[in-house]
Parts: C-alpha cells; structure tokens; sequence
C-alpha cells in the first residue's frame, strides 16, 4: 500500500512540475462548455449516476464470462453463448463510461486532469479494452479450445479469467479514488 | 429523543475510528462498497431484463436466476457490511442527511419488491420459464430496475450533500 500511495506522490509531482496539465485544466476549466457542466444543477451526481451504471453492467458482464469459464454458471449455455451474450454489454458500457467520463472531467478538470489515479486509470482502461478485443479474437479464432479449457476447467483459461477480472476492479478503485487523491 | 450521544459513541468505536482517522480507511472501504453494489445492481439487472423480455430471452428464467442470485445476496452482504462501516465513521453525519434516508427506504421498497415477487407471481414459474413473463413479473422487473437506478443516484448525491445539513 506504501508503495502505491508514495508512487502516486511521485505521479502526482511529476503531473504538476514537468507537464502542461495544470495550466490546461485551469484553461479547460474556463471555458462555457465545462462552466455549464460544472453550474448545472445535479449535472454531476447525473453524470456519475449514468457512468456507475455503465461500470456496474460492465463489471458484472465481465464477472459472468469469468464464471462461466470457471463452470460455475451459465453452465447451460456454451461459452460462445455466454460471449455473445455479454460481449456487447461491455463494449456498449465502455462507450457510455468513455462519453460521461470525459463530460465528468470537462466539468471538474482540475480534479481529473492533475490527478494521478486519474491518470492511471486512463492508461489501464484502454489495456484493459485491447485484453477484451484480444480475448475475443482468441476466444473467437479457438472456440473448440477454449470451450473444452472452460469445460475441464483448465488451469490457463482461469488464470487469464481472474486476471481480466482483477484489472477491472482495479480500474474501479482508481474510479473511486481520484475523489481521495490529493492534487 | 436526542440521538447524538448514541451515534459519538458509534463514531467513537475501535472500529469505526479506523475507518475515519486512517488515510486509506474510508476510501478503501468505499471502493468495496462501490464495486458490491455495482454486482448487486448488474445481476438484478440481468433478471429484471429478462423479466421485461429485453434480453436473455432464449434462457430459463430459473437458470438465470441461479446464475445471478447467489451473487446478488453474496455482493448485499458484503455492500451491507462495508456500507455499516462507512455509516459508523459518520453516523451522525448521515442521520441528518435526507438523501440517506431516501437510499435506505428504496432499498427496502427493492427488498419488498423482490419478496412479493417470489412469494407470488414465482408460484407460477412453471408456466413462464422458457417463454414470455406475464404481466406481474414486468412490473416486479422495471419497479426493481427503476429502485435500484434511484438507489445508486441517492447514493452519488449523498456524496454531494454529507455535512450540509449539519
């Protein structure tokens, strides 16, 4: 935990001396489109309504692939049944998390801009969505494979499974932390 | 009745001081609370939509909610006990802010919701399971997803509103 908080410090320092951000947030921060945002009543808890929605659909529709590989349900569908089931629910979740994080921090931009969880969290969303696209090629390309993997509940398939399922929780507790980062 | 003294010695607490004074106590705490009821929302959302003939329309209902239920109850819990913890460092804090007490009472309209559906119109799954829910399960799914939806925005507002109603 030591290591994260003083990483984020040094994250945080380097935000703040070596790049243009703060200066572009505080010009950001002018402009009408993040004043109307910002002075709209109850824009933002909207905004995070909506974006908390798409996060929990997304989260959920991962946790389902990750059950079914695991076996331990959906066990009456195929594995490409449960894909193209819940395959769609994140891509559609990305793009509405994608639209009302963006109009979020249009509307706060010194919170989001010079925040290194913020930041972080930017790098790993799009890791996590080149994984998604990579899983669905692979799952795609070796259905036989990976539906024989699920079935016998080999030991790869679960790995990689809890392994998607940890990034994107830890993309929700960087979400959740840019409120407690100092910046 | 003056409650104060009940909830400092709640804020008081081992436990609950914890949460408040330590640097990580209360976001960590609140992270588990976030993603428990993002799983609470998302598997009732799978069988609401189900429910609603929206999605899901090719599986059981009685599969679906095997698939979600046991996730849903399990996600409560640990919500229940992280969103306690969360309470107990503020707790009189919350006590005067209405949008608490408006999360709190949804939460118990869902909880009703959901035990008048299984008590009632679940008595006749038989007929419905593969097919097309009747009328009662529609409006059990949509009142759900419509709590839940309220649920989750009183609780982003609470996080606007905490300590102005001091």
């Amino acid at each position: 935990m030591q290591f994260i908080a003083d990483m984020m410090l040094a994250l945080s320092h380097w935000i703040q001396s070596s790049t243009p951000l703060p200066g572009f947030a505080l010009w950001l921060q002018k402009q009408w489109y993040s004043d109307i945002i910002a002075k709209t009543h109850y824009a933002i808890p909207i905004l995070q309504t909506i974006h908390t929605l798409a996060v929990a659909m997304l989260i959920t529709a991962v946790l389902m692939i990750t059950l079914r590989v695991f076996m331990v349900a959906g066990k009456e569908r195929t594995l490409a049944q449960t894909l193209h089931r819940f395959l769609p629910w994140i891509w559609w979740c990305l793009l509405v998390c994608f639209i009302t994080g963006w109009l979020l921090a249009l509307g706060e931009p010194p919170r989001d801009m010079t925040n290194p969880a913020f930041w972080t969290k930017m790098v790993f969303v799009p890791i996590a969505a080149l994984i998604t696209l990579g899983i669905q090629g692979t799952m795609t390309k070796n259905l036989v494979s990976w539906e024989a993997a699920a079935t016998h509940r080999g030991v790869v398939a679960q790995v990689l499974a809890v392994l998607f399922f940890l990034l994107w929780l830890t993309i929700m507790a960087l979400g959740r932390w840019i409120a407690y980062v100092n910046t | 009745m003056d409650l104060q003294p009940l909830w400092d010695k709640i804020e008081l607490s081992p436990i609950a001081d914890w949460v408040s004074s330590s640097p990580i106590g209360f976001p960590n705490v609140e992270v588990i609370h976030v993603i428990a009821i993002c799983i609470v929302f998302g598997t009732v959302t799978i069988m609401d939509l189900r429910l609603l003939g929206l999605a899901s329309g090719t599986d059981r209902v009685t599969s679906l909610s095997r698939d979600t239920l046991t996730w849903t109850w399990g996600a409560f819990l640990v919500a229940a006990i992280s969103g306690s913890l969360l309470w107990m460092s503020k707790a009189h804090v919350y006590m005067r802010d209405p949008w608490f007490y408006i999360k709190m009472s949804l939460i118990v309209v869902a909880g009703i919701n959901m035990a008048i559906f299984h008590a009632v119109t679940w008595k006749t799954i038989g007929h419905w399971d593969g097919g097309k829910p009747p009328r009662a399960a529609k409006i059990a799914g949509l009142s759900s997803l419509a709590l839940w939806i309220v649920v989750i925005f009183s609780a982003r507002v609470i996080g606007f509103t905490l300590g102005v109603y001091e």
